[in-house]
């Protein structure tokens, strides 16, 4: 890529980048640290990307971030635990869907929200998304098949009107 | 039984299909007899055709209209299946065995587990994260390309003129009194060993950089000759013509040469001396005098000056010898430094410096 690439790179998926990212992990500034992070490992290695697959190399880079970031932060791991609690709550009381599918993504584990956003935010196939987490095109279906059952469980058990 | 005319047809078709007793088709025919209005319709029944019953036929593919049963497990994959796109034919087997109602709610609720982006969230100040493009035009490339060229070959040329000066000013180790010989006889000859006579004599040589806009001294013409400071000292140099004691002049006397000073003597005025053109000298003994600014003159430009040609070197010379400690000037700079003990005098004519340094007697 030349440097007008990059830039355009810029431009073009960074917001995507920290909307994944910030879904993910739900720590705004987090988030931005891991997109900066992504875009100067891949400045540095600019001249060996092409702009053909710089968004696949991108979500690639922030997906081992943002997961070396989890890891090294059990911040992220006592939230997931919060929600659980949280969850019986919005039996009683109003509530909006989008609330209940946002909470509903964090009880899932990691892997599955990051199949399933990785497919409904960006429209990765399942070859795509497996690349991006170096995981297999079966693995992917199956845990996006988990992920929206689970999500189906809950939203039914809510008694949402539809 | 109790038939009457308002259900005696019901009764009617029960005797046609043989479904009475014989006691009730008794009382059936007492009714008739009674009514006899009736015979008639009882004789149009009997008479028409029977129809057989079809409890024999069965349906033959009541299988297909069964449903089967999936669990609820079966029943989810198949419709994320078919919300992902991917559903195949088992699945579909599975969604035409769900009831409508049911399916297009679960439809409903698979359709909700799509996440859309919140496109008003963005990164905050994408400019942080971009690199400066550097716009270099070709044309810079081509001008510097070119004033590397340029510097290079002045570079070489500079080099290669120095180089020719110093190979011509190299000197040979040859005695003291027969370099003194070089340097007047001949304004080709090429200098004596500068660097042996330079330690030996306290002496200096340097070239100085073209100064000013002046004239260019081209210093592959100038021959640059040793000073020797032995010579100078202890034989109070001058120069006479050859021939002089041969060829005296219409007087019958030499032409009178000024003495000389002592070049390094600036205490001293120095007295212009004009040589006549067949005086010039081939040769330097030891009592032949030359004038200072003579001895300047040829040791930058190797020859003697033309007579009556002023010369701004003469002008140095005098300048010089009046005691004046710095001048300087377009080709030609002198200075006297007093130390300790001793003083130093730095001359550069020309583009040539050379100095000397005379101890305290």
């Amino acid at each position: 890529m030349t440097v007008k690439e990059y830039n355009e790179c810029v431009d073009l998926h960074a917001d995507a980048l920290f909307r994944f990212i910030l879904k993910n992990i739900r720590d705004r500034e987090k988030a931005q640290d891991i997109v900066q992070d992504t875009f100067e490992k891949v400045w540095k290695t600019v001249s060996d990307v092409s702009s053909s697959n710089a968004k696949s190399f991108l979500f690639t880079t922030a997906y081992r971030t943002m997961i070396d970031a989890i890891r090294k932060d059990k911040k992220f791991t006592a939230l997931e635990e919060h929600h659980e609690e949280s969850m019986e709550a919005y039996k009683t009381k109003d509530y909006e869907l989008k609330e209940v599918l946002d909470n509903a993504l964090n009880k899932l584990p990691e892997i599955q929200r990051t199949v399933v956003l990785l497919r409904d935010y960006e429209g990765y196939n399942y070859k795509e998304i497996g690349e991006i987490t170096n995981l297999t095109e079966s693995q992917v279906k199956v845990y996006i098949f988990r992920a929206r059952i689970a999500l189906k469980e809950i939203i039914g058990e809510l008694g949402l009107v539809l | 039984m109790n038939i009457n005319r308002n259900n005696y047809e019901e009764f009617f078709i029960d005797y046609i299909d043989g479904k009475l007793t014989a006691e009730e088709v008794a009382e059936l025919m007492l009714f008739v007899a009674a009514n006899p209005d009736l015979r008639e319709e009882l004789n149009m029944l009997e008479q028409s055709p029977v129809l057989e019953l079809a409890g024999a036929e069965t349906f033959n593919n009541k299988e297909q209209l069964k449903k089967k049963e999936f669990s609820p497990l079966i029943i989810n994959e198949a419709i994320v299946a078919e919300f992902e796109g991917i559903a195949g034919k088992e699945d579909l087997e599975v969604l035409r065995n769900i009831p409508a109602n049911q399916l297009e709610h679960e439809r409903k609720l698979v359709a909700l587990t799509k996440f859309h982006p919140n496109l008003e969230i963005v990164f905050p100040d994408k400019n942080k994260l971009k690199h400066e493009t550097k716009v270099i035009s070709l044309l810079y490339y081509y001008a510097s390309a070119a004033a590397a060229c340029l510097l290079i070959m002045f570079g070489a040329y500079r080099w290669f003129n120095t180089n020719d000066v110093n190979k011509n000013n190299l000197a040979s180790n040859l005695p003291k009194t027969e370099i003194n010989k070089e340097i007047i006889a001949n304004k080709n000859t090429t200098s004596t060993a500068i660097e042996p006579l330079v330690k030996q004599n306290n002496f200096a040589y340097n070239k100085v950089k073209k100064q000013g806009a002046g004239k260019k001294i081209n210093s592959s013409t100038r021959k640059i000759d040793t000073i020797n400071n032995s010579v100078l000292e202890n034989q109070n140099m001058a120069y006479v013509p050859q021939n002089k004691q041969s060829q005296p002049n219409e007087n019958n006397e030499p032409k009178k040469v000024e003495l000389e000073n002592n070049l390094l003597d600036l205490d001293k005025n120095l007295i212009l001396a004009q040589v006549p053109e067949e005086n010039k000298v081939k040769s330097i003994t030891k009592s032949t005098p030359v004038t200072p600014t003579e001895f300047v003159y040829k040791n930058v430009t190797g020859e003697l000056p033309e007579e009556g040609k002023e010369n701004r070197l003469m002008n140095f010379a005098r300048f010089a010898a009046a005691g004046i400690e710095k001048i300087s000037g377009k080709q030609a700079r002198a200075q006297k430094t007093k130390k300790d003990c001793g003083t130093k005098y730095n001359f550069k004519i020309g583009g040539v410096e050379f100095e000397r340094t005379i101890a305290c007697k």
